[in-house]
């Protein structure tokens, strides 16, 4: 066992970012601090981009005594999570501009301390690390959605998230208590090696374990604060939370019950697939006569999260591939789609509603062009990105023999085509003027080239796939 | 070669995308399509048919990590569709000419695109690809019907999407089932439609498969009773859509009867095809005596487009020769005419501004050019020999009688209603009273897209073998299998 510190470099390079960002913030005039700031995080991001690339290895490796193991799993999902947050960032630099807040180097560096807890939870091999992790990304999260001037959607949303999410946080802890007290250790290998029966305290372990990170991804009967939280909070921290945190806590997730849970693999799959099914269809349905489009976003990554949950039915290797393929879509829809609300976002939350993009096409093609690209993307239309994540999911569903919930998540799909297409029929079709906010280059440029990955990578899914094979391989590897 | 026809119009819609002139973009699109039509002559012209199979075969790797590839071709069957598609294309152009007179760059690029789907869905060689153009065509679709269709457009426009989409669920999954299924037993994971057509499935699995697919087809053909989008699709539709609606789209569904039911569920196409002969028949009958009552002209093609598909079922459900030919031969035919009796109803819709039978009456006085055409294609419609329907219709309802002979007397009764309404419908709009002050006879553009069409009608009611002649080796490999 050693420190292994360098394995870590690109968590603490993020972390020492933020703190430096506490100090300058003291030292700067406020009305550079926007600029500023935007720049130093798109650097530090982007800098942390190449320092994860030259710091994965392919063979997973520990640190600071198995508390955290990289492998390329943990690699891939930090890439993913690092461009989410500099698109976030990108976003928040037009948002800003638009929307008083006092806080705007808190805005930022509460970010990079988001990004350093979602980092650092990919690579948790340790409870302890894991919780620590998880509650400085969501507690950086709460903070954020309150930080804007009278906005008291968002100061609610908050409040709302934070109560909610320390309530999961508590259920989640308390099952790792348990198993703590089970196996007297934390760390997940060791852990393994106690939990292969069926006792009473591991299966409460497991369900309260279960049920905190549905909580966290937002899944039924845990998705109660999603449409609300999503709703309020300010756009680009609806984005974090839309791609970063799922991100996070589904490889989290993976992370933590491959190993320790591996014996019980059936048990949790058949568990997840339920809900999941349950999921998809209360988040289509609920979705169905949304008039503010964040909040249907909402209902819709209830929907999506409950189909990568019924992926964890199959056999491992498949379940994996296919969780890690359609988090890569996810993060670019979502990512793309809240670039994109708040794109159009105007003072006293104009343009977040549907009647506010009538006739978008009259005013702005290009943007009503993109609108299709990424509301047919999250409905699953080829040959666009979230149509293979859809097809990755059905094929391991049917290797698993589950055809069944592959045809019910199917259908799920179909209903919810309906109010992916309103925006469309809005944008298109409805006469009537459309809100339109002077566009911010930056901001556009971000969404630009995530819809322009929506389209290619729906054409050529081979480099993600390869990415998520050898993420898959080395993650393999690992618990083997 | 054919991924040049495939590519051409997508190239197209990009350079519409990026032409600033409102008024050029309609010469791109008539350039684009016309010369995707004359590449497709020429593919016409030089497939081999004394070696039969898919030729023109171009592939190579696309997603190699799940063994799926790029794979487009042509054998007889394709070919027919590949030319008819292109066709109507190239003819939807001169239709939306006046029609379409806002949102012209969304309108010409969305059928360039259009144009490429429909395209890719005739020439794929591999199952997921099929799948990807088999959707990807919905978006353009939907958004010309509901941005340029009429009154109740959103509504048809959704119907459409959604209802085709629902359907198509159980296509996604019975593919990736049959794919699963293949590789397990034989331990080869693809997609490959022509591997995976040698394979011999279990019955019991068969059945299943059979239905998955048969409900994603038969929404898109339509049978009855899946056909209810159709009407709304077709009325509310632009004519340019609707052009493409009857001539291609309805096609793919017994396309892919063809092409995948037939040939992977051989036993339990056979097993079920009684249940397409009760279907196909009631779509006959039943749509004749609704298109019988209907006041809107359009809805009245509509409705005989529901009535001619099913002719197009039971031939390809008869099993025989003549049923499969005929049925082949009537798909392309229905196409051009049902093409040009959108074309004419949308001429007459944007002179008087009405779709009302009612409000029509002694066009033929105002207009002869376009009366002698559309008696030409009512004639056509109806299945006059001498036209290219007869030979469609007749071959379809032998290979009905030779299948089962109740068929073929009930398929014949249909043709009579068929001509009842058409000939009725000609009658209150070309004849009678005038009711109109002025009408506006063709001009050359629309002389020349209906005359060319007309041209091909008779010439293929006397020649029928120019066609004929490519799917004979198709069809007896076909049958050979069952």
């Amino acid at each position: 066992m050693e420190l292994n510190v360098k394995l870590l470099f690109p968590e603490f390079f993020v972390l020492a970012a933020a703190i430096t960002g506490i100090l300058i913030d003291l030292l700067l005039p406020k009305r550079v601090k926007n600029g500023f700031f935007a720049t130093f995080s798109v650097f530090v991001l982007f800098a942390s981009v190449f320092l994860v690339v030259f710091s994965s290895p392919f063979v997973p490796e520990e640190a600071f005594n198995g508390f955290v193991k990289k492998d390329l799993l943990t690699g891939f999902s930090q890439i993913l999570i690092l461009f989410s947050s500099l698109i976030a960032v990108f976003v928040s630099y037009g948002f800003l501009k638009k929307f008083d807040t006092d806080h705007v180097g808190e805005f930022y560096y509460t970010l990079l301390f988001a990004v350093f807890g979602a980092m650092l939870m990919v690579s948790a091999n340790e409870l302890a690390t894991l919780f620590v992790s998880l509650e400085v990304m969501s507690i950086s999260v709460y903070v954020l959605s309150a930080l804007f001037k009278k906005d008291y959607r968002g100061k609610e949303a908050a409040l709302k998230y934070f109560i909610m999410g320390s309530v999961g946080a508590a259920v989640i802890v308390y099952g790792f208590a348990l198993l703590y007290g089970i196996s007297g250790s934390t760390n997940y290998g060791d852990l393994a090696s106690y939990i292969s029966t069926y006792s009473f305290p591991v299966l409460l372990a497991l369900a309260l374990v279960i049920s905190g990170f549905l909580f966290k991804l937002g899944a039924v009967p845990f998705h109660g604060w999603t449409p609300d939280v999503y709703h309020g909070a300010p756009t680009p921290v609806t984005l974090f939370m839309g791609a970063v945190v799922k991100i996070a806590a589904f490889v989290a997730l993976l992370k933590l019950f491959y190993p320790v849970f591996l014996p019980l693999t059936q048990k949790w799959g058949e568990v997840f697939a339920v809900i999941g099914v349950v999921s998809a269809f209360v988040g289509a349905l609920m979705a169905l006569r949304q008039e503010n489009i964040k909040r249907m976003l909402a209902y819709s990554a209830i929907s999506h999260t409950g189909v990568v949950l019924t992926a964890l039915v199959s056999v491992p290797a498949v379940s994996v591939f296919s969780v890690l393929f359609y988090l890569f879509a996810y993060a670019f829809m979502t990512v793309a789609a809240f670039g994109f609300i708040s794109l159009l976002t105007e003072k006293g939350f104009k343009g977040e509603n549907l009647s506010d993009w009538r006739n978008l096409y009259g005013k702005s093609p290009f943007l009503a062009l993109s609108l299709v690209v990424i509301f047919m993307s999250l409905a699953g239309i080829p040959p666009l990105f979230g149509f293979w994540a859809k097809f990755y999911v059905l094929v391991a569903l049917v290797k698993a023999g589950k055809v069944g919930i592959a045809v019910a998540i199917l259908i799920a799909s179909a209903i919810s085509l309906y109010f992916y297409l309103r925006p469309v029929v809005y944008a298109f079709m409805k006469e009537g003027e459309a809100v339109l906010p002077p566009i911010e280059p930056f901001e556009f440029g971000a969404v630009a080239v995530t819809v322009f990955f929506l389209i290619l990578f729906g054409i050529f899914p081979e480099l993600i796939s390869q990415a998520s094979l050898f993420a898959l391989s080395s993650f393999l590897r690992g618990i083997i | 070669m054919v991924s040049v026809i495939l590519l051409l119009p997508l190239l197209g819609a990009l350079l519409v995308a990026f032409c600033r002139s409102e008024e050029r973009v309609k010469w791109i699109a008539l350039f684009t399509t016309g010369l995707t039509f004359l590449l497709s002559l020429y593919i016409l012209f030089n497939y081999d048919i004394s070696k039969g199979g898919f030729q023109f075969i171009d592939y190579g790797s696309w997603l190699p990590s799940f063994s799926i590839r790029y794979k487009v071709g042509v054998d007889g069957l394709s070919l027919i569709m590949l030319i008819m598609t292109t066709l109507i294309s190239f003819i939807a152009v001169p239709s939306a000419w006046k029609y379409i007179d806002r949102k012209k760059k969304l309108f010409y690029g969305l059928l360039l695109l259009l144009e490429t789907a429909m395209i890719g869905v005739f020439v794929s060689l591999d199952l997921l690809l099929f799948y990807i153009f088999w959707e990807a065509m919905l978006i353009p679709m939907s958004l010309i019907i509901g941005v340029w269709g009429g009154e109740r457009r959103i509504y048809s426009a959704l119907k459409f999407f959604i209802y085709t989409f629902a359907g198509s669920i159980f296509l996604l999954v019975g593919m990736i089932v049959l794919v699963i299924v293949y590789g397990s037993v034989t331990g080869n994971f693809t997609f490959d439609l022509l591997q995976l057509s040698q394979f011999k499935l279990p019955l019991e699995l068969q059945k299943w498969l059979f239905w998955a697919f048969f409900i994603a087809f038969a929404v898109k053909v339509p049978i009855f009773p899946f056909h209810t989008w159709l009407p709304d699709a077709h009325v509310e539709a632009p004519t340019p859509g609707s052009v493409i609606l009857a001539g291609v789209l309805l096609k793919m569904g017994t396309y892919g009867f063809l092409r995948f039911s037939l040939p992977f569920f051989p036993d339990a196409y056979k097993l079920y095809a009684p249940v397409v002969f009760v279907l196909g028949v009631v779509a006959i009958i039943y749509t004749a005596l609704v298109a019988l009552v209907q006041e809107d002209v359009k809805k009245i093609v509509a409705y005989s487009s529901v009535s001619h598909m099913g002719f197009v079922m039971i031939g390809l459900f008869s099993l025989n020769v003549q049923g499969i030919e005929g049925a082949i031969f009537q798909m392309l035919n229905h196409g051009l005419v049902s093409a040009a009796l959108f074309f004419i109803v949308g001429a007459i819709y944007e002179r008087l501004h009405t779709r009302s039978v009612e409000r029509m009456g002694g066009l033929a006085s105002f207009a002869p050019k376009l009366a002698t055409l559309a008696m030409l294609f009512t004639m056509a419609s109806v299945g006059l020999p001498g036209t290219s329907s007869f030979i469609g219709e007749f071959l379809t309802i032998l290979g009905g009688y030779r299948a089962a002979h109740w068929v073929g007397y009930l398929m014949a009764l249909g043709v009579i209603f068929g001509a009842a309404y058409m000939l009725y419908m000609y009658r209150n709009v070309f004849f009678l009273e005038p009711k109109v002050l002025s009408f506006k006879d063709l001009d050359a553009r629309e002389f020349l897209a209906l005359g060319f069409l007309a041209l091909l009608v008779i010439w293929w009611g006397f020649n029928p073998e120019f066609i004929l002649k490519f799917v004979h080796g198709y069809t007896a490999s076909l049958l050979g299998g069952v």
